[in-house]
């Protein structure tokens, strides 16, 4: 059967069975919608790339394991979204011993307090750009939680419920975060409306 | 939430991906190529996996596996040449008890039995009468003279049966329904031997005490049971063990009328040697 028919599940089986350009056609499909979700996620160009690399690396060690019980760019965006998570939490300590500050236990807050800028800066600032670059603009402004969710939302394709799986958040929570992203996108965006 | 509210929502998102289409953003393409060389060497691996057999490789004992291999053929052979004639032995056995035991219910009944023909059993018919007596007394003389135990003589006995089975002996019961029939030394056993025509049996029985004229519930006597069916061998037995020739069942009826009716020549004469009128 031709690659470019089969869905992801069935090309992550090939792999497993040893075929390699499985493995390069699904990586090709996906590889630019995980890129765009760690980079604007950890907003620096090599910290994604190292997380691009570790996801990969994870997905590829875990073929022979890998069972098609859930989507997989359910499973795909997890593991971006749980490394993404390791590598603040480690930056963040660093950071820590750096300043003598005790590192926050619990990692929701911890993502808040590391999300770089996340107060909302004036519309002002990027009204000399264009559109698109007002959107990302926008959103690398949301709070490190809310923009995990739209962004797992926007990129990954994931409903409600495959958020709050791949967050580790409940059902109710990941809806609220949504609907305070969009709700602070569109006030960012009215300019642009 | 409302239409209004979804309506939004669904521009948001299309207007972030148009925006995320026009971003150039991509990994590098160091990165690139470490995820596709790591991918190519996990499916190799896991390739190697899914044929564990590298049947392109001579075999690390390719001097030994011919060895192996014959011997093991050998091995097959020579266990199928020991084992086989004992199953067809046992086989042909079956056949034959199934035939004897299809024949004893239609002759039993004496006033049936009067105008049967007797039963042919030439397979496994000895051939000398005489041979075979002479083999069954000898046998006896044999286990009065080394008087094993009962339970020594149901162990002992199928065996042996087996082997002068196959030699075209007198003998016809299997080795199975030998040991059943062995396994109670009563006079249902001693009749069931005496018209089975199973000398072994009934000498085997007689030693370990069963009474030579024990009746039935129709007053037969063993001897009449094995007149009935034209077991020459076991008439001579029990004669030889002191049954009564004159005995008559509960409708009158002896051993020697028995005979004529079935036109048993030589049982006739046997038991009128014995004393039968």
């Amino acid at each position: 059967m031709d690659l470019s028919q089969e869905t992801d599940e069935n090309l992550m089986m090939r792999f497993g069975r040893g075929e390699a350009a499985a493995f390069e056609y699904l990586y090709r499909r996906h590889e630019l919608r995980v890129f765009r979700y760690l980079r604007r996620s950890v907003k620096n160009e090599a910290s994604a790339n190292d997380l691009m690399q570790e996801v990969w690396f994870a997905v590829v060690r875990g073929a022979a394991n890998y069972q098609p019980t859930a989507k997989f760019t359910t499973w795909l965006f997890t593991i971006a979204h749980n490394r993404m998570v390791d590598m603040i939490r480690v930056n963040y300590r660093l950071q820590s011993l750096d300043t003598g500050e005790d590192a926050d236990a619990e990692g929701s807050s911890l993502l808040d307090r590391l999300a770089v800028d996340g107060k909302l800066e004036p519309l002002a600032q990027v009204q000399s750009q264009d559109e698109a670059a007002a959107i990302l603009n926008a959103v690398s402004q949301l709070p490190a939680e809310q923009r995990s969710a739209f962004l797992l939302q926007a990129e990954g394709d994931l409903s409600v419920e495959e958020i709050a799986d791949a967050t580790g958040s409940n059902f109710e929570t990941v809806k609220s975060r949504l609907r305070y992203a969009r709700a602070k996108l569109r006030q960012l965006l009215w300019e642009y409306a | 939430m409302t239409s209004k509210d979804n309506t939004q929502d669904e521009e948001l998102l299309a207007r972030y991906r148009r925006a995320g289409d026009a971003d150039a953003a991509a990994p590098s393409e160091s990165v690139r190529s470490a995820i596709l060389a790591e991918s190519r060497r996990v499916a190799e691996q896991l390739a190697k996996k899914q044929h564990p057999f590298d049947l392109s490789r001579p075999a690390a004992n390719d001097a030994r596996w011919k060895i192996t291999a014959f011997g093991t053929v050998g091995a097959a052979l020579l266990a199928a040449l020991l084992i086989g004639p004992r199953y067809w032995e046992s086989r042909r056995a079956t056949e034959v008890d199934r035939t004897e035991v299809s024949s004893v219910p239609a002759a039993a009944p004496a006033a049936k039995t009067a105008s049967a023909p007797a039963p042919k059993l030439e397979s496994i018919s000895p051939a000398s009468p005489n041979e075979s007596l002479q083999e069954v007394v000898v046998t006896q003389a044999d286990r009065k003279a080394s008087k094993p135990s009962a339970e020594e003589s149901r162990q002992h006995s199928a065996p042996a049966y087996s082997s002068r089975a196959a030699q075209g002996g007198a003998l016809s019961m299997s080795a199975d329904k030998l040991a059943r029939a062995s396994l109670v030394p009563t006079p249902a056993s001693l009749q069931a031997a005496a018209g089975l025509g199973d000398a072994r049996q009934a000498v085997l029985l007689l030693d370990q005490g069963v009474a030579v004229d024990a009746r039935d519930a129709d007053g037969r006597t063993p001897l009449m049971l094995a007149v009935a069916q034209g077991r020459l061998e076991v008439v001579r037995l029990l004669l030889a063990r002191g049954a009564d020739p004159n005995a008559a069942d509960n409708s009158g009826r002896t051993p020697l009328q028995q005979a004529r009716a079935g036109n048993l020549r030589d049982v006739a004469a046997l038991l009128e040697r014995a004393g039968a009128h």
